[in-house]
This record gives C-alpha cells, sequence and structure tokens, in this order.
C-alpha cells in the first residue's frame, strides 16, 4: 500500500508540474493534475518503447520527472519573463484532487476492485515484458499492432509491489474523465447561466457515470478504454471550453498528452482522434495557432509511434500489415489537419466540411456493408442485442441516451458544441466501418469490442446533451428572429447574447 | 404578440422535456445496475471485490479463458519451471501467441524456435501421460527442451480447456534438433 501511495504521490506532484507549467490557475489546476496523473505514464513511456530504452518503473519514473522538470521551468522562465505570480497554486484544489487520489488508491486496494477479461492478461503480458527486461528480444509486430504499450505502460508500477498490474491505475484514469466533463460543464454553464445551474449539470453528469453499470466496469477494468473515454472528453470537452472563449492555451497541453496517451493505447484511437481532430482543427472560435499545435502535437507524435510498428513489421513481420499503413497514413492525415487549422476557409465552410464528412463515413459504410459478406449486418444485429435486450449491460443509458443526443442535435445548436457533436454522431459508422476493416462482426456480449467502446463515447455524449439542452437554441427559428429574440435577452441582466451565442 | 411567443417558448419547453428524460435516463439506469449485473460472472460485475488480488490465480480459475493468454506461459511453467522453450514448425506458433507470453510471464528461462516440423517431432517425444486420450498431433503445440527433461505438449486449439490433462509431460527421444535457432 505504501508503495501504491508513494507512486500516486509521485504521479499527483508531476500532473502537478504540468498543470503549472501549462499556466492553469483555479479549479482547472487541480483537474488538470488529475487527467495528467492519469496519462502521463502512456503518454510519455511510449517514446522509451521506440527507442528501445530500457521500460522499467525506474527508467518510466525517470522520464515523468524529466517532463515535470521541464514543466516547472517552463513555468519559472514565465514567472520571470513575464512577470508573472510567485506561486499561483490553487491549494484548495489540488488538496481536494490529491485526496481523491489517495482515497480512490486506497479504496481499489483494500478493497481489491478491479475487473479483467482474457485481453487484460495480454496487456499485462507486456507490462511483464517490460517488467522483465525482455521486450526488445520478444516483442513482435502482430501483438505490438494489437495490444500497443499503453495499457501495459500504465500497470508498469505493479511490478513495485510484487503485482502484475497497478491497482490505481484504471480507476484514477476514469476518475480524470469525471473531473473533466465535471469541470467543462461547471466552467462553461457558471458563465453562460449560473454557478448553481452549473454545478447542478456537473453533479447530473457525474451521476451519469456513477448510474452507468458498464461505466463502471471500465472504471476498473484492466484494459484501454478508460484512456480513450479520457481522450474523447478532454479534447472534444476541452476543445468546447476552448471555442466558448473560457479557457486559453493552458489547456492544450493537456489535451496533447491525453491524445498522444491514446494513440498508444488502443489500435482504432488513430481512426477516433483523426475524426475528433477534423472538428477541432475547423472550429472557428478556437485561435488558430492552438488548434495548429493541438492537432500537429498529436499528429507528429502519432507519426512516430506508427512508423515504428511499420518497421517493426518490415523488419520482423512475414508481410507488411495494412492495417499499420492505414493507420499511419491517418496518423499523416492528423498532422495535415495542422495545416487545415492555419488556413482560414475550412472554418469558414465547416458545417459542410463536417456534413461531407460524415455523409461519406455513411456510404463507405453502406459501400462496405454491400461488399462484405454480411459483416455489417451482424455487427448491426449484435449491438441492437446488446443494447435494446441489455445482453452488453448498458441498458437503458443505450438506447436512451443517443434518442435524448439525436433529438437535441436535431432540434437544438450551439456552434462551439461542434467538436462534441462530431465525435458523437460519428461514432457509430466509424465503429461499423473498423468492424469491416479488422473482417470481424461485432458480437452478442458484454465481451463485444464496440460494446465495451461505447464507454469511450458515452461520457463525452453526456456532455453534449447537458451542453445542449442547457445552452442550445431551437433549430426551427429563423435566424432573424432568433436574433431579434437574442437581443430582447441581451438587454436583460444576465442575458447571453455574445457573438458565440449566434449562429449566423 | 403570440405569433412571436412561440419560438419563444418552444426552445425552454424543448430543453425542459430534454433534461427531464437525460435524469430520468440516469435515474433508471441506476434502478438497472443490480439487475443487470447479477446477469454477469464476477468479473464482468461493474461492482464486488476480486476474491484476490492474483490474477493469474484468477484466469486459472476462468477455465476456458486460459487458452487465449495463459495456457501455455502458466501451465508450460509448472510443468517446465526455467526451461528453454523450443518451438516446431520456425516458431509459427510462437510468433502467433505463445513464445512472448512464455517469456512475458517469466515461465521460461529462454525462447527457440526449430525448423523441425510439429509432426515430426511428434514422433520424437515420449509421453508420461495418456497420450491416447489426446491422439490428433495437428491440435497440439509441441514445446520442447532440447535437454529433454522438461518438454512439454499442450493443446493449442480452445476446446476444454479447463482439463489439468491437457498439458501433458513428455520425454524427448531424439534430442537431435536440427536448425533450432535462438
Amino acid at each position: 500500500m505504501i508503495a501504491e501511495l508513494a507512486v500516486v504521490t509521485f504521479l499527483f506532484a508531476a500532473g502537478t508540474c504540468v498543470a503549472l507549467g501549462s499556466g492553469t490557475r483555479g479549479a482547472l489546476q487541480g483537474v488538470v493534475a488529475l487527467i495528467s496523473q492519469a496519462v502521463l505514464l502512456p503518454g510519455v513511456g511510449w517514446l522509451l518503447v521506440v527507442a528501445h530504452l530500457p521500460v522499467t518503473v525506474v527508467t518510466l519514473g525517470l522520464a515523468v520527472g524529466a517532463v515535470a522538470v521541464v514543466a516547472c521551468a517552463w513555468h519559472y522562465r514565465r514567472r520571470t519573463h513575464r512577470g508573472g505570480p510567485r506561486l499561483p497554486l490553487a491549494w484548495p484544489w489540488l488538496a481536494a484532487a490529491y485526496v481523491l487520489t489517495l482515497a480512490t488508491t486506497v479504496v481499489v486496494r483494500e478493497l481489491l476492485l478491479y475487473k479483467w477479461s482474457t485481453d487484460s492478461l495480454a496487456y499485462l503480458n507486456i507490462t511483464a515484458l517490460f517488467n522483465g527486461g525482455t521486450y526488445t528480444d520478444t516483442i513482435y509486430p502482430l501483438f505490438l499492432e494489437e495490444r500497443l504499450v499503453g495499457v501495459a505502460l500504465m500497470h508498469t508500477p505493479g511490478a513495485l509491489t510484487g503485482e502484475w498490474f497497478f491497482h490505481a491505475a484504471t480507476p484514477l484514469t476514469f476518475l480524470a474523465v469525471a473531473a473533466m466533463g465535471a469541470w467543462g460543464l461547471w466552467r462553461i454553464l457558471g458563465a453562460r447561466i449560473r454557478p448553481a445551474v452549473a454545478l447542478a449539470a456537473a453533479a447530473v453528469f457525474v451521476l451519469a457515470l456513477v448510474a452507468t453499470n458498464r461505466l463502471i466496469f471500465t472504471a476498473f477494468y484492466i484494459n484501454g478504454h478508460a484512456t480513450v473515454a479520457l481522450a474523447f472528453i478532454v479534447l472534444c470537452a476541452g476543445a468546447w471550453v476552448l471555442a466558448e472563449g473560457r479557457a486559453g492555451s493552458e489547456l492544450v497541453p493537456v489535451m496533447v498528452l491525453a491524445g498522444v496517451a491514446a494513440v498508444v493505447t488502443r489500435p482504432d484511437s488513430i481512426v477516433a482522434l483523426a475524426v475528433v481532430l477534423a472538428a477541432v482543427a475547423t472550429q472557428a472560435e478556437i485561435p488558430r495557432r492552438l488548434r495548429a499545435f493541438l492537432a500537429g502535437s498529436i499528429g507528429v507524435s502519432a507519426v512516430v509511434w506508427q512508423t515504428y510498428v511499420v518497421v517493426l513489421w518490415a523488419v520482423h513481420g512475414p508481410e507488411m500489415s495494412v492495417p499499420a499503413v492505414v493507420s499511419l497514413l491517418l496518423a499523416v492525415g492528423v498532422v495535415v489537419l495542422a495545416g487545415v487549422a492555419l488556413l482560414q476557409w475550412p472554418s469558414r465552410y465547416q458545417v459542410w466540411l463536417l456534413a461531407v464528412a460524415e455523409v461519406a463515413l455513411w456510404a463507405l459504410l453502406a459501400v462496405a456493408a454491400a461488399r462484405t459478406t454480411g459483416i455489417v449486418k451482424v455487427s448491426v444485429l449484435a449491438t441492437w442485442d446488446n443494447i435494446m435486450h441489455n445482453e452488453g449491460g448498458w441498458f437503458p443509458m443505450l438506447p436512451l441516451l443517443p434518442l435524448i443526443v439525436g433529438c437535441a442535435v436535431l432540434l437544438l445548436r450551439r456552434t462551439t458544441t461542434r467538436p462534441l457533436r462530431f465525435a458523437v454522431t460519428t461514432f457509430v459508422p466509424v465503429m461499423l466501418i473498423l468492424a469491416v476493416a479488422r473482417d470481424g462482426a461485432y458480437r452478442v456480449g458484454a465481451g463485444d469490442s464496440l460494446n465495451r467502446a461505447w464507454a469511450h463515447i458515452v461520457p463525452t455524449a453526456v456532455v453534449l446533451a447537458i451542453a445542449l439542452i442547457a445552452l442550445g437554441t431551437a433549430r426551427f427559428v429563423r435566424t432573424s428572429r432568433l436574433l431579434h429574440d437574442m437581443d430582447d435577452g441581451a438587454q436583460k441582466p444576465g442575458g447571453a447574447a455574445s457573438s458565440r451565442n449566434t449562429h449566423t | 404578440m403570440a405569433r412571436r411567443s412561440r419560438p419563444q417558448l418552444a426552445a425552454p419547453v424543448l430543453r425542459a422535456a430534454l433534461g427531464i428524460a437525460l435524469v430520468a435516463t440516469i435515474a433508471w439506469s441506476a434502478m438497472w445496475l443490480a439487475p443487470t449485473d447479477a446477469t454477469y460472472p464476477p468479473r464482468y460485475k461493474a461492482m464486488g471485490r476480486a476474491d484476490t488480488a492474483d490474477i493469474l490465480d484468477a484466469a486459472v480459475k476462468s477455465g476456458a479463458q486460459l487458452y487465449e493468454a495463459y495456457s501455455l506461459s502458466q501451465a508450460v511453467g509448472q510443468v517446465a519451471p526455467d526451461a528453454t522453450l523450443v518451438f516446431p514448425d520456425g516458431g509459427r506458433y510462437e510468433r502467433t501467441w505463445t513464445g512472448m507470453r512464455l517469456s512475458g510471464y517469466g515461465k521460461a528461462a529462454d525462447v527457440a524456435s526449430s525448423t523441425v516440423p510439429a509432426i515430426e517431432l511428434w514422433g520424437r517425444v515420449a509421453f508420461n501421460g495418456d497420450e491416447e486420450t489426446y491422439s490428433a498431433p495437428g491440435l497440439w503445440d509441441i514445446v520442447l527442451d532440447p535437454d529433454g527433461d522438461h518438454s512439454v505438449l499442450v493443446h493449442v486449439m480452445p476446446a476444454n480447456l479447463d482439463d489439468p490433462q491437457l498439458v501433458i509431460e513428455a520425454t524427448l527421444i531424439d534430442a537431435s534438433l536440427d536448425g533450432v535457432a535462438e
């Protein structure tokens, strides 16, 4: 127990350094510390893997420590050069976040709360390779392509207590999911409506997480789903906050870290990130340099990682892997998105570009369904059973949440929520196309890939639903009348009629 | 006035309806949490502690799950601790699923491959177990220790893998394994 508390304390301290170096203040400092402590090991450790350096608790600790030192040095430089405050630590928020971290660590360790499947064993085998120093001798490309290294890196500290996995890793990641969603809602709704409503919305979000069977399972499941869910919500909700103008560049480093962690955690993450970043990169309300930096940083990291996988295939594989090459091309595409973010016209036509992209995904799925022998049909039928007959354990959150989100998206709108919306509404076609790509249909049961992957998007979908319900304007109202109504609202005290609320 | 109030009212009513629906969904989900859990085996339950912190011990108890990630590493390790394990057919099985896991779990001191076909190796081992029960050579992965002390035979297909007799101790008769490569 002492070793585990020492590890989470070290990771939290490093996360706090990242928060400081990013220039965060107030509650965001605690939130960034929580997110960073969850993604630092995969987000940094993969560099050791690519460099074929030893990946042990010590070397990982040194790498994470180096990031913390750089972040602190960056903070010191900003303070001395720009005259910032000497110690802008948000002690109450950091203390609260640290107490939550310790409490989570103690509870999951004492009560032995963890969930597993055969996939978990495969991931932990790579952890064992790291800790045993046999990774470079025994890794082979297919295994790396399927399992990657993110989950293995998260659980490497388990070796300190002689165990195969690190008990606190997944629960702390899911704690960060809750923190990010709650903070985003609180931050925006507190400013746009009033603090009491914002607190209620944040509470509803957290309740949605703890009331959903498969999300609770995911919070303790030894796998990478919690990390990908964290990346989704940090990127999408973060982009929403940026677009609303309630945060600036201080949010970007942790968004990059979360995105990179997802890239090295699950093989389908690069596809999801390409979709999410397409919306973020064209979001006009976010400063162009931030959009470009976000897509560029994640894209370059993804290119390096996917190149490593392709090289492994070239050197050790019997033949080149098509999925590895496609993933590399997608990573290059994310880098290209950084260039797109620097242009003006994509933002001007974002609505149409995203609409075309979404239609293209459905069209691609239709073509795939027509050219394959039943993969899409079997997948859809299995998913129907999983959702409607509770074979997957999501009922009633699924299917009711998609209905609510569907109604909200069709009937309400708010420009700044597009990154959230695009990630949510493209999820189904992307996952079905992935089923065709892997040449394997989804199946009935809680262990099905898609059934587990719902956990990636459900927290983000809840944020989207709450955001639209709280701030959306009716789509069916003509713009001229809408503007007239909003002008009326602007004349009232507290009337929210900024440029971000209009949809011209 | 009446014409203008409709759009003003529409959005709040719609938002209120969706908000109520969301809260109701959350409440209903909470009510379904325990009933859903009751349908799952322990490792898929959302709540409830595990019996032991040893996940590998849990894997052993899971029976049919053994084949995927666990059977060769743990079972072979128990029969042949610290052995050098040699995989036939150029290590094909090693590359698909066995070799790495054996080394990963630390049950094998070393892993090597042999170009000798599995079917040929079949004739070079003498079994200590009841090999007649498992008489289909094509379904077996032969894991051999060149020294002959810890050779074992392991089923690689996921059928009835909760049977502990699936791992049979074998003795290598002809130890001249040409083409063995580290």
